[in-house]
């Protein structure tokens, strides 16, 4: 077996064992016959997959589980907590032992055989059955594909029913020899003629849909495929739409009937290419459904260890997204879940002194909102405290003696570093290291974070992220002469400012004035060092939101709007602040992709030093908020 | 074929808007100490049944079915087509599923649902 076949097998048996981590967590909230037929059953395939992986000690685990669980079907034990966390922890032990084997040099080393069996035409009467010597090589593997030849089979009424006139072909993933293979045919062997031959990879054509282990299994619908290769196949796409253009700009300088049909065939070309990006994408995406598995597994555990009832809801775990924003999205969500159990959520005593239930809510919510994703993390507790917030604030001077922000003003400091309320440290959370990253990492990713709270009601984090890494909508502008891209999904507006609509304040700092308010300046071209004063500063001023409300960036001019394909910065170039990493245009140039909310970010941060975190916070925050109603 | 199983009727052939169909219902035993008498069976059915286009064979009883078997009911699908007619195993056991699916004839041979007239 290759080592990616193998690779994938093992995928699939993690794949599995989450699916039963899954199942054993629905059972421990809802104990139906059904349920636990469902968890049996789990099992069941996880430990046919283990062993056929060669990983016995995983498939003597899961054994050990299904003994349990057999209890639980026949009745003879009642499902309760003690048992769900003991198959849980068992079921800990079994993903260790195979991501360990991951690490380890295959376990077996399985190999394809085209096995062919042409027996004589007195076997039947001999007592040789080649039906069942097939069936017997079932022993040694998975019989992967099979055909039957009756070429030489008369019809009915030329028949002798007992001889035979059929020959058998079928290939064997097996980790068994070929003389152990012919072994099978050992006592056969006077009267068959046994063809047994290694295939490659290349070779490896399926003759007929063969389910192994019943007739009604049927192919499977999905397809394990290396990120590597669909990245290979967006790059191509990318590249196709760059030719495309270069095509566009090589025929533009012809006029006449044959260039109008060149221009069409360009138009048909471009579409093509785009269709090929988006299907390339949407191979990339997954459900969330997995993360938000691995986070109710976690709320399970701390719940237990604090002493905290906790009901788990779960909303649009089917929605989808590129994987590599899921995988980058857990740990921050595992932050907020973690604060969530060990500052908002109370114990149950608590919560029945403050007339609420004793069982608190803890709710995941996703959905799909203009293009990106829209995450809330949300629990029924007892909310930030904005008293307190304000008190540690100015104690270590972040709030000015005598100022009086607002409550949502104060909830961003939470987000500062090293910004903690808790009077200790607990095992969770509590030392004022998190949300800072939280909102770092999600800031990496191109989105942003925020709050909101509810004195004794709760608390609810809101995320917002792009969809995909790979490839986003962006405004090409141009910028001290350098192209730079602002992803579309955040502009709102763009403005040619009259003269004196852009002014500087007394700190340094410029504003916008627009008709209905007033919204901060910045100018990558400082930011990034690029060119000078010309062409002139701020011919176009595109407003864009952000976490912290709208935000100006001055450019010297509007190119156009594309799709463009997003690649990852070289590692020389990481220091870079503020982007999302670079983009090949249609014209062929390279261009950065700014991250709007880290440029926002930073500038404040530069220019305003971080005695004065209040005032920092924007001049008028306009900002139109994700209605929380949505979700 | 054993008689204990087999119907003697031989499937009275009905008629509808697919054509003609005949339905006979196989023993519990296709192999080669049975493969004659199943044989002879079948050609009864085809006999009695001229102009028949589809021929049912109901499988849920087969336990046992070896490569004697297989030839048999393969022969009697290439009859049937000769005639313009064709054949279908339904309600195929799970035994004979599996056999079925390892030699690779599962979805030639077809598998309807037990006693489901179309």
């Amino acid at each position: 077996m290759s080592d990616e076949l193998l690779a994938s097998f093992r995928d699939e048996l993690l794949a599995l064992v989450a699916s039963l981590e899954a199942d054993l967590l629905e059972l421990d909230e809802r104990s139906t016959p059904e349920q636990i037929s469902n968890v049996f059953r789990g099992a069941h395939n996880l430990k046919s997959a283990a062993a056929m992986l060669g990983l016995d000690a995983a498939a003597d685990a899961t054994h050990a589980m299904e003994s349990v669980l057999e209890e639980l079907r026949s009745g003879r034990r009642a499902v309760d907590r003690s048992v769900v966390t003991s198959l849980l922890g068992q079921l800990d032990g079994l993903r260790a032992l195979v991501d360990s084997s991951s690490a380890q040099a295959p376990l077996v080393k399985e190999r394809l055989y085209r096995v062919g069996l042409r027996c004589s035409a007195d076997a039947l009467t001999s007592g040789i059955d080649p039906v069942a010597l097939l069936y017997a090589l079932s022993d040694l593997g998975a019989v992967v594909s099979s055909r039957t030849d009756d070429s030489r089979l008369p019809p009915l009424e030329e028949l002798d029913p007992h001889t035979l006139y059929l020959t058998f072909e079928l290939v064997l993933r097996t980790a068994s020899s070929p003389d152990e293979i012919r072994a099978v045919f050992l006592f056969a062997e006077d009267r068959i003629r046994l063809d047994i031959a290694e295939l490659t990879h290349a070779e490896e054509r399926p003759m007929a849909s063969m389910p192994v282990e019943s007739g009604e299994r049927i192919a499977p619908e999905t397809l394990a495929v290396s990120v590597r290769r669909i990245d290979t196949l967006m790059n191509l796409a990318a590249e196709l739409s760059i030719a495309t253009s270069h095509l566009e700009q090589l025929r533009s300088s012809g006029i006449g009937p044959a260039d109008r049909r060149m221009a069409m065939a360009c138009q048909e070309v471009r579409s093509l290419g785009s269709k090929l990006q988006e299907a390339a994408i949407s191979i990339r995406l997954v459900p969330l459904a997995a993360t938000f598995a691995v986070l109710r597994r976690f709320v399970r555990d701390q719940a237990l260890r604090l002493g905290k009832e906790v009901s788990v809801e779960l909303q649009g775990a089917f929605t989808e997204l590129d994987k590599s924003v899921a995988e980058r999205l857990l740990d921050p969500l595992m932050h907020l879940v973690r604060n969530a159990l060990d500052h908002g959520l109370e114990t149950p005593d608590e919560r029945q002194r403050a007339g609420k239930a004793p069982r608190g809510l803890l709710r995941l919510a996703a959905r799909q909102q203009h293009g990106q994703l829209v995450l809330a993390v949300e629990d029924d507790g007892r909310g930030l405290d904005a008293g307190r917030i304000r008190e540690v604030a100015m104690r270590r001077g972040l709030v000015p003696q005598g100022s009086s922000p607002a409550e949502a003003e104060l909830l961003e400091l939470i987000f500062t570093p090293g910004f903690s309320t808790a009077d200790q440290a607990g095992n969770l959370s509590g030392r004022g290291v998190g949300l800072d990253v939280v909102r770092q990492n999600v800031s990496a990713l191109g989105g942003e974070v925020w709050v909101e709270s509810e004195p004794y009601k709760g608390c609810r984090f809101l995320l917002r992220v792009p969809l995909t890494l790979v490839m986003l909508e962006g405004l090409i502008v141009q910028c001290g002469g350098e192209p730079l891209v602002i992803p579309l999904d955040v502009v709102k507006q763009l403005v040619r400012p009259a003269p004196g609509q852009i002014a500087g304040l007394p700190d340094g700092r410029e504003v916008l004035r627009l008709p209905s308010h007033v919204v901060p300046l910045l100018r990558p071209t400082d930011f990034f060092g690029f060119g000078s004063a010309d062409p002139p500063r701020g011919a176009v001023a595109v407003v864009v939101d952000t976490a912290i409300g709208p935000v100006a960036l001055c450019v010297d001019e509007v190119i156009s709007q594309e799709s463009v394909l997003l690649k990852g910065l070289h590692r020389s170039l990481r220091f870079l602040d503020a982007t999302l990493g670079a983009a090949l245009l249609g014209d062929g140039r390279l261009a950065l992709v700014l991250d709007v909310a880290q440029l926002a970010a930073r500038a404040r941060q530069e220019r305003l030093g971080q005695a004065s975190l209040v005032a920092r916070l924007p001049l008028h925050a306009s900002r139109e908020p994700l209605r929380t109603s949505d979700l | 074929m054993s008689t204990e199983s087999v119907p003697k009727d031989f499937g009275m052939p009905s008629a509808g808007a697919r054509g003609i169909v005949a339905s006979h219902k196989l023993a519990a035993q296709l192999s080669v100490r049975t493969a004659e008498s199943c044989a002879k069976d079948l050609l009864h059915l085809l006999a009695s049944n001229d102009g028949v286009t589809r021929c049912d064979l109901d499988a849920s009883d087969v336990r046992v079915i070896d490569a004697a078997g297989l030839q048999v009911l393969l022969a009697f699908e290439r009859s049937l087509k000769a005639r313009g007619a064709s054949l279908e195993l339904r309600g195929c056991s799970p035994v004979l599923s599996q056999i079925l699916a390892h030699v690779g004839l599962l979805g030639r041979l077809g598998t309807g649902p037990a006693g489901v007239q179309p």
